[in-house]
């Protein structure tokens, strides 16, 4: 079905977010995320990559409609999205959910994991008694939490157990697009990849969308059909994962790449790491932002942001002005 | 700084603002406007009272005379007494030095109490004594000022006989009457002012101990009364005023209580007297006066302690 | 989870023992107990009608058969004491719940919406704050009848702010929590999520915060009964037993020890009560 995987659920123009921060007037402002273009395929698993406070969660939060953007609009099926109308936004709710990092914080400690569950079929959709049940009892084998959980409060659970009831509750009302904030970084190792398997069966399953955040590359790596590298709050690659992890085209990306640690074919483990500071966001460089740390940077990069574009085809889009690979992807790479 | 400084002063303007509001409508809205009613008590004559509420415009709508109230307040016409024609401001500042005189020497006598048993406390916490203290201050800060002065009087005035129960001589009088009787007043509000002086003391004692520089000191052999002295002493300096900025409504609620138990004839008394006497303009502008005071104070203590902490002043200078 | 629990009650033990041992808990717990029966069953605990005048023996000093003595009119102490814990415990409590149901939606407001709405709500708090509350209860009660409801009011009024500040600082941590943009995920509305996710987790310091209330009312109401404006006779009131007392000071000193000793355990029982609550929940938020 390559028509339909191709199809474009949600998409981000322009998107940015400032920050006021301080009292009015003596206020600062902070630029978390700048004009960020980005389009989520229907049924794929679209990472987003980069450094702790990069603006991943910034843009999350501003995709589940739970912080306004300063601009920019965000289209789900090829409407915009209007957070001021009451009733639009239950709709996009309906098909447009999130989970969150910690697991430990995300459910109520004062209600049970039914009640909570139950909440947006409730609120959203006005359902309750036999049918929410039965949906409820659906729900909870399909994140696989055993009938004694059911009534339990937060506190007498495990973080992985929590996870699974975020989940639950993300997914009872069968959205379209599901959010998910580091789902697994506050969850031990063990853990880790039952979530992750987790979420890839639903996908697979039920033909959900995952929107994935994540700082760790190794995870994004595996796990994702498609990646944006975020930098100081921009985008600054797009592309299909393997390939991009492959042939990455910025130099952020390669830098990125090569600060994971990994074996080689020679049985020999290297990285390497990244060199200079990341920029404060009060003060985002002239140019590209990219540029105090970057290697191939010239004259140009300095005065010129680059714009994200398309670099050897549709797939790939890149915002630098000396992209590196791409040659060399078209014309020998395929293989991959 | 400066914005930050202005956005204090506007605050405090605001506030007082509030307040005026809340003293006129909570008064003239009250059942059966008490104004017009005392009005109606004095005139026997109706004809009179119906021109005596002419002059005095108490005829237009509530928010007209509260503008009028509220413009001469600003001009310093703070109205005359309804019941002896005397400006209000003239009689609030004969009984004002009175009032002051009282909040100093009990914040004095607090302090005198305070400072040394949170020093002791503070050097052995968790430890009997430090417990003792602890209780003590609980005490005394459940113990109302009416009842300090109470227990004060049956002890020194009625058991033992050392100082007079109540009253005010003018220190011009008699200075030696004056000072016995301030002796009582300021001592029962001074107690309940240590109670809580003496948690601030202890806990900021432990505070400034915790500090590295105190190590160093200890390590030279210094006291902790010379090591208080010599570091801690800026830092007790702004929490001191920062206690008092948090404590100056509490003491002056307490000063109305004890000018009424020892019958010492400053503001609080006269607040009673005015209720007594149902003179309400003289009753509404000594409370303004009261309390634009107490925000004033307020501000002036917050200023200076910009002015005194470093912190705050790189802070707000960022902006 | 045990070694949690163990802390716990380790901490806990301290804390107690720093205010005096738990034994100084129990007391209140007791003193409390015993005001609020008098309060709902006064005839419990009579000795005589705390009404009966008997003029052939006013002031008498306290005996087995009056055990605080009589006053003025030959009433005995005792049991006006007795008949006067209703109006200072009701008043005491109905004026912290009235607060409560001032303050903590403020609070819960001002911390939620933050902005504009914050800005006004921390005006007012901080101008009741600064307000000498003793000045406002005087001019109030005086331009309005002194009745129970005139007290409650009043005494709300200069203490719902320490509610907002309390519930206010809590609910913009809370608000951050992740089960908040949760039940926002599941379109709730901003009242619901405000009343249902976030308060019940703010309980604990509002409770704590309504036991040193009633405590602060209880001190406002005796004083203004002192004053000659709280309930008026002949319902007995503690203060206004104190400022009678007062009179006949060098006659009956003993007179004022009933109504002071009732006054002082009251707040006292509160304030401890208050003490051990918040360090009960300062372990618990350090737990958590
Ligand atoms: N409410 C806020 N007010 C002000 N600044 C904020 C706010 N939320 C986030 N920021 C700032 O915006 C920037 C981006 O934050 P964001 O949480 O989106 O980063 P992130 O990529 O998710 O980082 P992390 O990996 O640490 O979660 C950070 O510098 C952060 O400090
Ligand atoms: S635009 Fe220039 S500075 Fe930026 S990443 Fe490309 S080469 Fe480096
Ligand atoms: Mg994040």
């Amino acid at each position: 079905m390559p028509e339909t995987t191709q199809q474009i659920v949600l998409k981000l123009e322009g998107i940015s977010k400032t920050y006021h921060t301080g009292r009015l007037g003596s206020g600062t402002s902070l630029k978390a995320v700048q004009d960020v273009n980005l389009e989520i395929r229907r049924g794929e698993i679209f990472g987003i990559v980069g450094e702790s406070g990069c603006g991943k969660s910034t843009v999350a939060k501003m995709v589940a409609q739970l912080l306004p953007q300063t601009s920019g609009t965000i289209y789900l099926e090829q409407e915009p999205v209007e957070l001021r109308d009451r009733k639009k936004l239950h709709e996009y709710r309906k098909k447009v959910q999130m989970v969150f990092q910690d697991p430990y914080s995300s459910l109520n400690p004062k209600k049970t994991i039914r009640q909570s569950v139950l909440m947006p079929l409730r609120s959203l959709y006005g359902m309750s008694g036999r049918e929410a049940d039965a949906r409820f009892e659906r729900m909870m084998e399909l994140v696989g939490l055993p009938k004694r959980l059911h009534e339990a409060y937060p506190h007498e659970m495990s973080g992985g157990q929590l996870q699974r009831a975020a989940i639950a509750r993300a997914l009872i009302v069968d959205p379209l697009v599901l959010i998910a904030d580091e789902p697994i970084a506050a969850l031990d190792v063990s853990i880790q990849s039952q979530v992750l398997n987790l979420m890839s069966d639903l996908q697979r399953e039920i033909g959900l969308t995952i929107l994935f955040i994540s700082h760790d590359l190794r995870v994004v790596e595996q796990f994702t059909d498609r990646t944006a590298i975020m930098y100081l709050g921009n985008v600054v690659e797009v592309g299909e994962t393997k390939q991009l992890f492959r042939y990455p085209d910025h130099p952020y990306t390669r830098a990125l790449i090569r600060s994971i640690p990994r074996l080689d074919s020679d049985g020999e483990g290297h990285f390497e790491v990244l060199e200079g500071e990341v920029p404060s966001l009060y003060n985002i460089p002239q140019g590209c932002p990219f540029h105090t740390r970057c290697a191939f940077r010239t004259d140009r990069c300095l005065s010129v942001k680059p714009l994200l574009q398309p670099v050897g085809g549709e797939e790939r889009h890149v915002a630098c002005h000396h992209p590196l690979h791409h040659e060399a992807q078209t014309s020998g790479a395929d293989a991959g | 700084m400066y914005t930050m400084m202005l956005n204090k002063l506007l605050r405090a303007v605001l506030i007082i603002f509030l307040i005026s509001i809340v003293i006129f409508f909570a008064v003239r809205m009250a059942p059966g406007d008490p104004v017009m009613t005392v009005l109606g008590a004095i005139g026997n004559n109706p004809e009179k009272v119906e021109l005596l509420r002419n002059q005095m415009g108490l005829n237009d709508p509530l928010f007209v005379q509260y503008f009028r109230w509220i413009g001469g307040v600003l001009r310093g016409d703070f109205g005359v007494s309804m019941i002896s024609g005397k400006p209000v401001l003239e009689i609030i500042m004969s009984r004002i030095g009175a009032s002051i005189e009282l909040i100093i020497a009990a914040i004095l006598i607090g302090l005198v109490i305070a400072v040394p048993i949170g020093i002791i406390a503070s050097t052995r916490p968790g430890k009997l004594l430090d417990k003792i203290c602890t209780t003590i201050s609980i005490l005394g800060m459940s113990t109302p000022v009416f009842l300090i002065g109470l227990l004060m009087i049956t002890l020194f005035a009625v058991q033992w006989q050392w100082l007079p129960a109540s009253g005010y001589v003018a220190w011009s009088e008699d200075a030696g009457m004056h000072v016995k009787l301030l002796i009582m007043p300021a001592t029962a509000l001074g107690i309940f002012e240590a109670a809580v002086f003496f948690r601030f003391v202890r806990n900021g004692m432990l505070d400034v101990m915790r500090e590295p520089f105190m190590e160093t000191a200890r390590a030279k052999g210094l006291s902790p009364f010379a090591i208080f002295v010599k570091h801690g002493f800026r830092n007790t300096l702004l929490t001191f005023m920062t206690v008092l900025g948090l404590e100056i409504g509490i003491l002056v609620s307490g000063t109305v209580i004890v000018e009424q138990v020892f019958s010492w004839t400053g503001i609080g008394w006269l607040v009673l007297n005015s209720v007594s006497t149902r003179d309400y303009t003289l009753l509404q502008g000594t409370v303004l006066f009261v309390s634009a005071a107490v925000v004033i104070i307020n501000l002036l203590l917050n200023l200076l302690y910009a002015f005194l902490d470093p912190r705050v002043k790189t802070h707000g200078g960022r902006g | 989870m045990r070694s949690g629990l163990q802390l716990q009650r380790t901490r806990r033990r301290w804390r107690l023992n720093r205010i005096g041992g738990g034994v100084l808990v129990w007391i209140s717990f007791v003193i409390i107990a015993l005001y609020l029966l008098m309060a709902l069953f006064p005839t419990w605990f009579y000795a005589y009608d705390p009404f009966a005048i008997d003029a052939l023996s006013p002031l008498q000093a306290p005996s087995f058969k009056h055990i605080f003595g009589t006053d003025e009119y030959g009433r005995d102490i005792y049991s006006r004491i007795v008949d006067g814990a209703r109006d200072t415990i009701f008043i005491g409590l109905g004026s912290a719940i009235l607060a409560m149901i001032i303050g903590v939606p403020l609070g819960l407001i001002a911390g939620y919406y933050r902005g504009k709405a914050d800005s006004v709500i921390s005006l007012i708090v901080d101008g009741t704050l600064s307000f000498p509350s003793m000045l406002l209860a005087i001019l109030v009660v005086s331009a309005w009848k002194p009745s129970a409801i005139t007290l409650i009011v009043v005494i709300a009024l200069v203490n719902f702010p320490r509610f907002t500040m309390i519930v206010r600082g809590n609910v913009l941590s809370l608000r951050e929590r992740e089960y908040v943009m949760a039940a926002r995920l599941s379109g709730l509305s901003n009242s619901r999520i405000m009343f249902a996710e976030i308060l019940p987790n703010c309980v604990t310091p509002i409770i704590v915060q309504a036991s040193l209330l009633v405590g602060n009312a209880i001190v406002i109401e005796t004083g203004l009964s002192y004053l000659g404006l709280g309930l008026q006779p002949p319902d007995p009131s503690w203060g206004g037993m104190l400022t009678s007392a007062q009179s006949y000071i060098y006659i009956a000193p003993w007179y004022s020890a009933a109504p002071g000793l009732a006054i002082l355990l009251a707040v006292f029982a509160v304030n401890i009560l208050g003490d051990y609550l918040s360090d009960k929940m300062d372990v618990r938020r350090r737990m958590e």
